[in-house]
């Protein structure tokens, strides 16, 4: 087992890209994951909020009534000052999707009827958040209006105002509750791009010093058998990934403990196996087409991030146009988060569906690996 | 002999693969995946169109049938995009997630949501709707029955459909927070014009190169050469910028039409990326890879300080220590990037531009006292 020893030996001088990736991965399971979760069990249905500011120069009955119903249906926070650069920078970073000004005199106009420039809104012109927002501003004024114009004092308006605002259209549900991605689904998800990353810049640098010519020679002319070499390197690659995925599965066990011991776990582990097998492919294709360090963290960063970006893993894939949804069709990364969607229940599937969708991930990483080896088998034509 | 040295410099310079990796290459590809994974997210989440509803007539309400006949129409205003159907096939349309919900038309309207709305908001609009429909029946009943001579003039106030309020634009630029990650990809890109530099900083050390011990023993003035080789990087790094740009532009990001000033931009931020380099590559007894490593650590942290990975990060910061932002060259370029988009005053780009130039300055000035008047007594 010398040539396997020795792979191990190699592999401890590159191991720190390696825990770069876990760092990185356990900053993003913390960071991200954790907490999205727990936003995510929210099931029954609540009205969404806007986040708005206001700036009430007019401090009256009206001015403070309206101030109180958009904090009861929408998030009201305070920003620095209603500065038009401020209130931009806000905006525009989704912090806040509204701010509203109420001018001095804003009441007294009300009244007469010539109100529009004494309130003005602050939005992002033409987006969801600034219709639904308006929509509730401008309604509720209507309802106030109203009672003024039928011969209440502003004061008795905005009661009854306030109390109209009680009554709501009646919602239907379905009986079968929202399922929101699961944490561990998310987890693995993640890990899907983590392999990939950890293992092409982690195992090749050693896939490579391991094929330079002078070393592979001496291994060659020595008492050792070429098969022998070739099945130890491979061993070694394979423990490798294996003990990759034995670390996060236990992660798994320590951050998600009860989704763990659920027997829909293994399917979990399952699934990571096969993108790992994948991330292995791709490794060692990738140390028979360069040996050059920089050209292999260009490889392992546009293969694992493209591949993260394109099939879902960063950005939900509902949110993915139909074009690129096609073309993630073709990249392995896609069948992995097509398996942890129906293991998780937010897509439907049977345990076949899931089966075959790893079946498809193992004969990405088959078909990567033989065109590994022909170029790997040209090489060593032209080299010999 | 100044000529002499730049070619080479140049020739060098397009030969080492980290640089154009990192600077050109890494950028564009990340860019590239940004664009097609992001591109969607602003008009699908974001943007308004009008909400996709089912209708199910059953009995028959004159009043909300005229409400709903009003909000359909098309045109600017339209809130509603309405498919009249039969109960089961306005469930089926739901879980297709063809439609946000469906209104049943009744003496009592009621709304079904999806159990997965594809859209919250939208669902949230159309209970808007109904609820201000409902709101305005029960106002009408109140009123009659406290003012029964008032309800005629309250009906014509609601019909009138008046709005209370001015919508302010406080920009007519491209307000898409996800360009906001292609500007933090530029800030990266120039940072990481420090690799650039280090290595020819090493190159012109004895202490650390062979060539560097050369170099040193030529009778060739140090000024020309150090003046030939940071405007061979200062040239070939702005150019792949540019290009970028360009790529950027073709592909369909949205950067204004200021491209000049771009320029502008890019021009400061590649003299801040290769003087960073050079400051790191004057440390002394520090290896080559230490030195990338600093530049690495540096250029992802402050790039990452200025939204690269999540918008929202410099805005807290602004926020907090406004003091980070204003010398944080990675944020420096993202805010004169926006600042261009967004804003028609040149005030925050200027501020931005000689904040750059006056940093890209004080660091050489210092390299050069930590650099000049090396002699090599014995190496």
């Amino acid at each position: 087992m010398q040539v396997f020893k020795l792979y191990f030996k190699v592999l401890r001088k590159y191991i720190g890209t390696m825990i770069m990736y876990v760092g990185i991965f356990i900053g993003i399971t913390l960071g991200v994951i954790v907490p999205q979760a727990v936003r995510n069990q929210e099931k029954n249905y609540t009205d969404e909020k806007c986040d708005f500011a206001v700036f009430d120069y007019d401090e009256s009955i009206l001015s403070k009534a309206l101030t109180a119903y958009l904090e009861t249906t929408h998030n009201l926070k305070v920003i620095k000052n209603d500065n038009k650069e401020t209130i931009q920078d806000e905006l525009y970073i989704m912090n806040i999707h509204s701010v509203i000004r109420i001018n001095e005199g804003f009441e007294e106009a009300f009244k007469t009827g010539k109100v529009e420039e004494f309130l003005e809104t602050y939005v992002i012109p033409g987006t969801i958040t600034a219709t639904l927002f308006e929509q509730n501003l401008n309604s509720y004024l209507s309802v106030v209006n109203t009672y003024i114009a039928a011969g209440f004092s502003v004061d008795e308006a905005t009661k009854k105002a306030d109390e109209v605002a009680k009554t709501s259209t009646e919602i239907i549900e379905n009986d079968e509750k929202a399922k929101a991605e699961s944490a561990l689904s998310i987890y693995f998800k993640y890990a899907s791009w983590v392999f990939i990353a950890m293992c092409v810049s982690g195992i090749t640098v050693v896939l490579i010093a391991l094929n330079k010519k002078e070393l592979r020679n001496r291994i060659e002319c020595s008492a050792y058998k070429f098969v022998k070499m070739n099945m130890e390197i491979v061993l070694g690659v394979v423990v490798t990934g294996v003990i990759i995925c034995a670390v996060f599965v236990v992660a798994a066990l320590i951050v998600f403990p009860e989704q763990m011991l659920e027997p829909k776990a293994v399917l979990y582990v399952l699934n990571a196996l096969c993108i790992m097998a994948v991330a292995l492919a791709i490794t060692f294709f990738i140390s028979k087409v360069t040996d050059k360090v920089p050209v292999i963290s260009l490889m392992s960063n546009v293969i694992g991030l493209g591949m993260a970006f394109l099939c879902g893993v960063f950005v939900p894939m509902e949110f993915l146009s139909d074009t690129v949804i096609k073309v993630a069709r073709f990249m392995p990364v896609y069948w992995n988060i097509k398996a942890l969607q129906i293991i998780d229940g937010i897509q439907e599937g049977s345990v076949g569906t899931i089966f075959s969708y790893m079946g498809i991930q193992i004969l990405f990483a088959v078909a990567i690996l033989c065109i590994g080896m022909i170029i790997a088998r040209r090489k060593r034509v032209t080299y010999s | 002999m100044f000529i002499h040295n730049f070619k080479y410099a140049m020739k060098t310079m397009l030969k080492n693969k980290t640089t154009l990796i990192w600077t050109f290459l890494f950028p564009m590809a990340l860019g590239t995946f940004m664009y097609f994974a992001f591109g969607d997210i602003f008009e699908k989440d974001a943007v308004f169109n009008a909400v996709p509803v089912a209708v199910v007539e059953v009995n028959e309400n004159e009043n909300l049938e005229a409400v709903i006949k009003e909000l359909e129409k098309e045109g600017e205003e339209q809130l509603l995009k309405t498919t009249y159907l039969s109960e089961e096939e306005a469930k089926k349309a739901m879980d297709e997630e063809k439609v946000d919900g469906i209104i049943y038309i009744d003496a009592e309207v009621k709304l079904a949501v999806p159990t997965n709305p594809s859209s919250a908001y939208n669902t949230t609009i159309l209970k808007a709707i109904l609820d201000e429909y409902k709101r305005q029946e029960k106002m009408i009943t109140d009123i009659a029955t406290v003012n029964p001579s008032a309800v005629d003039d309250a009906i014509k106030n609601i019909q009138s459909e008046k709005i209370f309020y001015t919508e302010k634009i406080t920009s007519n630029g491209n307000q898409d927070a996800y360009t906001n990650y292609f500007y933090a990809i530029f800030a990266m890109s120039c940072l990481f014009a420090s690799f650039g530099s280090i290595e020819k900083i090493g190159k012109m050390q004895a202490n650390v190169s062979a060539l560097g011990m050369r170099r040193s023993l030529s009778p060739n003035s140090r000024f020309v050469t150090i003046v030939a080789e940071f405007l061979s990087i200062l040239i070939s790094q702005f150019v792949m910028e540019a290009i970028v740009l360009l790529y950027f532009t073709v592909l369909g990001v949205d950067f204004g039409s200021k491209y000049l000033q771009i320029l502008g931009i890019l021009f400061f931020g590649s003299c801040i990326g290769i003087s960073i380099g050079i400051i790191i590559g004057s440390i002394p007894k520090l290896s080559e890879n230490g030195k990338q490593g600093i530049c690495i650590i540096i250029g992802m942290v402050l790039s990452i300080m200025a939204d690269l990975v999540a918008v929202g990060i410099k805005y807290a910061i602004e926020c907090n220590m406004p003091i980070i932002n204003r010398i944080n060259p990675a944020a420096l370029i993202v805010d004169s990037f926006y600042a261009l988009n967004i804003y028609d005053t040149y005030d925050r780009y200027i501020r931005n531009m000689a904040t750059l130039g006056t940093m890209t300055v004080v660091l050489i000035v210092i390299s050069a006292l930590i650099l000049r008047r090396n002699k090599y007594a014995s190496v």
